[in-house]
């Protein structure tokens, strides 16, 4: 095997507009890095700066990569490399069962690598090959079975890590694609209605008029009667379930889960960071208190302030103002790669490009969702623009997938 | 089944554009958030971010001095400093480990250690000196370290004058005696300074702000006690009380011409330094605090009262019906079986029953005249917190045997300090003056807001009257009861008590207050003494066993202190001149000793000491020095001990590290054995 079956180099098919927008917010971070990493009376920490200029250099040599493998290497080898991720989740776990580190983390001396990140292209590659395969219908229900699997085995190791973060943006990359893939909105609902009626059960009213809602939606949309039934009591089962395995959890367990779900009822940590955030986007204003002029950032009230809270650090300097024009471009963004996949000439294609889309909108949602206060605290970085090589690597390493499927 | 692989799908276009829409809404929905939280509510927040981290701090003031007379500090402060920090907040762990480890000869390793979890704040050294904790803080591998900085109160002099000084709680706030008493002087004012502190806690600005104040210090209080005075005084009673084996012992010395109190003494002691170690008990000055029945200190009041009013002259005889005298329901003993007496024999002797017949026919009124016009009944208003009134019933309500109870001190009670006070109005004439222990307050520039002197109460008898008393009381320590306290040369006089106490409301046979006053010289006195031992062994009960050879210890102490040693500063004006005397007495070798008396300029007298041949007890060692005190100023303290003891001196000594900074008394001073030299490290 030679390096061309590999690799193609395409780079003037490249799109020149990502790559020029995704630098400016990479220079919007380290503006950014450079201010929060600015101590009031004493010299200025220049060594995060540097470090995320090598992480810029690294996640341009990921783009690079990611951008320059071939798809019909992706499509021969989907199954092999999602398999070796699959066992690279695995290898943490049983590491840390024998006393070696943490269950998110390999260390090999010099590096640690964090299997989820690289878990994150795998499951993209394996995806859209799966949804572009066309096996069955998306008009049939059980189309979503195999895809299911493929994301559950990622999704579940994850989320036993556990890194609820990280499994969220599998479970949204998993739903784009499903959703653009053409499945049928009916059958998304049926497959959301489990977690409603969970939450449903709590209440006895409020589980009746969901399950009489319910029973309305299913038996207009569906001929088959077993189907319908099945669907329905399944549901009711897991409605009768939920508060009776609620019951026997321990307090303890029980708080652990709402923490999980909403990390503003520990008072002493999320909420103090969703606070504290609040206030240095607040007190920034429409303009901005100026560059290096953030009080909030610069006192260390603000949490992790040169990577998951980088987006409020921005907020507080540069105001209403500054951050519009980064969601500006995120947007812009998101809907460019949206509309490259529409227009892709095939399948695959539009696949990973809506896949490496997916994944980073759910990024910089659910950041700058945490950061303003919409979302839980769930400790995701912003693409680009957040302080952290590895994670630098795997932004432009999405970006590269999805331009790679824009090519050609 | 992979036949439209390489081809789109219809879908798509109409799918991702429903996507498109959807992150266009929510993309306005974060955008609109944003508008809420930054144009709407940013005053509001802008605020909490100004406010965060700042917060006025409070400046503890040093708390001001307390002095003696001689300004020798009695109570002064240290600072002190807590360090600690958490593991994370350190900004280079090892450097600062490796300046720790410098700065308290440990190793890093031992700092490292401690750090048991990085999250949680650990205590890493206490008690740590301003200069090492301001090292520290200076040091930029320490960032991240807290100091917390706390001011303690130390007693240089360890228990002496305790119970007088009082002592300071842990909220700060000074309690009983001086401490309490002058607490809104001493403690000063607080101070705020707004600080803005980063999380971490690290100071990152001093504010101007309109809540900025700066601390103000506490005034010095001066008192008029001689801490040398003090020592001696305390020292000789805890020797009485233990020899007695009595359960306490108390004593005040003052300075009858002006009310100063000089010395006021409680065993056991009390040491304001180690407050956790003591009772209540233990910490309340008894000399003002505690109420006994005089006994024959008190017959005083009877012979006054009957000289005063002319009732009896000092010759006057009376009849003592050879010890035992029935009055109504009581019969009255006396020690002996006197007959004839007079009046200034029945003051000598201690009778019983002459007093009570002088007080028969001075008649109750007379008598609860005099006792109240020399303040019993009354607290004398010294300027301590607790001081009791005693008790001194109207005569309206005295049983028929009441005047014989008053005359021999029974069915009253009284305070050491009353009595003191009484004596010392009878020493210098018969004017009574208010006593004092606060001779100057200080505010916080040093400037004096107040300072004390002689204030006379009222006359309670004539100078004559009150010369003659003097002269009997003198007589009492050449050939009566007060003989133990007899200091040849010295015209020591005096006035034994010994009263039974009250057990169960019944006067108790084995136990007493044995009480002594004794001033010198007689005929111009310049210092009163009175001493109470509480419940002194049976058969050394009698105030002439257990108390009197206190006055002479702590006279005969005082005495031959040397000039250097402040006493002669203590006892005011013309120092200059006999500091002379004393020199040139040297030289001469002969004993001899000045004192300076009374408010008469002309009344410095030079009392030349009689080399007493006979009885060896009452010998006082005087003049002859053997020792010539060396300079020891620079040695190491324990070095400096072991010398001086080998000359034969006693040592006292503030510390028991570091170098020796002052001594007393200075070197070339003429000592004698077994005399006592302090010396002071700088705290």
């Amino acid at each position: 095997m030679r390096f061309k079956d590999f690799f193609s180099l395409k780079f003037s098919q490249i799109d020149v507009s990502t790559l020029v927008l995704v630098f400016v917010l990479s220079a919007f971070g380290l503006v950014a890095i450079y201010s929060a990493s600015y101590f009031v009376g004493s010299e200025s920490n220049m060594q995060y700066f540097w470090k995320q200029m090598l992480g810029l250099v690294g996640g341009l040599l990921m783009l690079i990569v990611l951008f320059s493998l071939r798809k019909s290497f992706l499509l021969s080898y989907a199954e092999v490399l999602y398999l070796t991720g699959i066992g690279l989740l695995i290898i943490p776990f049983i590491l840390s069962l024998i006393g070696y580190g943490t269950t998110r983390w390999i260390n090999l001396g010099i590096f640690q690598i964090q299997p989820s990140e690289y878990m994150k292209f795998l499951l993209i590659i394996m995806l859209a090959k799966v949804f572009s395969e066309n096996r069955r219908s998306p008009d049939n229900f059980g189309y979503v079975f195999y895809p299911l699997i493929i994301l559950l085995l990622p999704a579940g190791l994850v989320f036993i890590q556990p890194d609820l973060g990280t499994t969220l943006i599998y479970i949204v990359v998993f739903a784009v694609m499903l959703f653009a893939s053409g499945y049928r909105l009916y059958y998304i609902f049926l497959l959301l209605v489990p977690f409603i009626t969970m939450l449903a059960a709590f209440s006895s009213w409020v589980f009746l008029v969901w399950g009489l809602l319910l029973a309305l939606v299913i038996f207009l949309n569906n001929k088959n009667v077993i189907f319908s039934v099945g669907m329905f009591l399944g549901n009711v089962l897991v409605g009768v379930l939920t508060p009776y395995f609620w019951g026997i959890i321990k307090p303890y367990q029980q708080r652990r889960i709402l923490t999980m779900l909403d990390p503003r009822l520990d008072p002493m940590g999320a909420g103090y960071q969703v606070i504290q955030s609040q206030i240095a986007i607040g007190s920034g204003g429409l303009n901005g208190k100026g560059f290096l002029q953030g009080t909030q950032s610069h006192l260390n009230f603000l949490p992790e302030q040169h990577t998951d809270f980088i987006f409020s650090v921005i907020s507080e300097e540069f105001g209403f103002i500054g951050v519009s024009v980064i969601l500006f471009i995120y947007c812009f963004l998101i809907i460019r790669w949206l509309r490259m996949a529409g227009l892709a000439k095939s399948s695959f294609s539009a696949m990973l490009i809506i896949g490496g889309t997916a994944a980073l909108l759910a990024h910089i949602l659910i950041n700058v969702g945490m950061t303003v206060g919409l979302l839980p605290v769930t400790g995701k970085p912003l693409p680009f623009i957040s302080y952290g090589g590895s994670f630098l690597m795997t932004s432009f390493g999405l970006v590269g997938l999805l331009l790679n499927g824009n090519a050609e | 089944m992979m036949s439209d692989l390489n081809t789109s799908r219809d879908s798509y276009p109409l799918r991702t554009g429903i996507i498109s829409m959807l992150v266009l809404l929510v993309f306005l929905l974060v955008i609109s958030r944003l508008a809420a939280i930054q144009l709407f509510n940013s005053e509001e927040l802008r605020g909490y971010a100004d406010s965060q981290g700042l917060r006025s701090e409070v400046i503890l003031p040093e708390r001001g001095l307390i002095l003696d007379r001689n300004r020798r500090i009695l109570a002064n402060n240290i600072t002190e400093y807590t360090i600690g920090g958490r593991y994370i907040d350190l900004l280079e762990p090892e450097n600062a480990f490796r300046s720790l480890a410098k700065a308290f000869d440990k190793t890093p390793d031992y700092y490292r250690n401690l750090f048991k979890k990085e999250n949680s704040f650990y205590i890493l050294e206490t008690q740590v000196r301003p200069d090492i904790a301001e090292t520290l803080q200076a040091d930029k591998a320490c960032h991240g370290l807290k100091y917390d900085k706390k001011m303690s109160r130390i007693y240089p002099y360890q228990d002496a004058a305790g119970q007088v000084l009082g002592f300071l709680w842990d909220d700060g706030s000074g309690q009983l005696g001086i401490e309490q008493y002058y607490d809104e002087l001493l403690r000063g004012e607080k101070g705020y300074q707004v600080i803005q502190r980063d999380k971490r806690g690290n100071v990152i600005s001093a504010y101007g702000s309109a809540r900025n104040k700066a601390a103000v210090p506490g005034g010095d209080v001066q008192l008029t006690l001689d801490i040398e005075y003090q020592i001696i005084l305390e020292e000789e009673i805890a020797n009485a009380v233990k020899k007695t084996k009595a359960l306490s012992g108390m004593g005040v010395i003052m300075d009858p011409r002006s009310g100063e109190i000089l010395a006021m003494a409680n065993y056991p002691s009390f040491n304001p330094n180690l407050v956790r170690n003591s009772t209540p008990d233990i910490r309340r000055n008894r000399v003002i605090a505690d109420q006994f029945e005089p006994g024959s200190v008190f017959k005083l009041i009877p012979v006054s009262a009957a000289l005063e009013k002319n009732i009896f002259t000092p010759e006057s005889r009376i009849y003592c019906e050879k010890g035992s005298w029935k009055v109504k329901d009581r019969t009255l003993h006396d020690t002996k079986e006197h007959e004839w007496l007079s009046v200034g024999e029945i003051l000598v002797l201690s009778s019983n029953i002459g007093a009570a017949k002088i007080a028969e026919k001075v008649g109750d009124a007379s008598l609860y005249e005099i006792a109240r016009k020399y303040g019993f009944g009354e607290a004398s208003a010294v300027g301590l917190w607790g001081e009791s009134a005693g008790t001194l019933k109207d005569p309206g309500s005295w049983s028929g045997v009441g005047f014989a109870q008053i005359a021999m001190g029974h069915g009253v009670t009284v305070t050491l300090l009353q009595m003191a006070n009484a004596y010392s109005a009878l020493a210098t004439g018969g004017t009574l003056l208010k006593p004092y222990i606060v001779s100057a307050t200080f505010n916080s520039r040093q400037k004096k807001i107040s300072e004390a002197s002689a204030s006379p109460v009222r006359r309670v008898i004539s100078e004559k009257t009150a010369a003659v008393v003097c002269g009997m009381l003198e007589e009492a320590v050449k050939s009566g009861t007060g003989t133990r306290a007899f200091i040849d040369g010295y015209h020591v006089a005096g006035k034994t008590g010994t009263a039974q106490k009250v057990i169960d409301s019944k006067y108790s046979n084995s136990k007493y207050f044995s009480s002594f006053i004794g001033f010198f010289p007689a005929s111009d006195p310049v210092m009163v003494c009175a001493v109470m031992i509480d419940e002194p062994a049976y058969g050394l009960h009698h105030g002439s066993t257990a108390a009197a050879p206190v006055i002479r210890e702590v006279f005969s102490r005082i005495i031959n202190t040397p000039n250097s040693s402040g006493i002669y500063k203590a006892l005011p004006k013309n120092t200059a001149k006999s500091e002379t005397l004393a020199s040139e007495s040297r030289n001469a070798n002969i004993p001899s000793l000045s004192l300076l008396s009374g408010d008469n300029n002309s009344g410095e007298k030079n009392i030349n000491i009689r080399q007493k041949t006979g009885d060896e007890s009452n010998a006082v060692p005087m003049g002859n020095w053997d020792i010539v005190m060396p300079d020891v100023r620079g040695m190491q303290i324990l070095n400096a001990e072991q010398k001086l003891r080998a000359l034969g001196l006693q040592v006292e000594r503030n510390a028991s590290r570091g170098k020796v900074a002052e001594q007393y008394p200075p070197a070339g001073t003429g000592l004698n054995e077994m005399a006592l030299c302090r010396l002071e490290v700088r705290l």
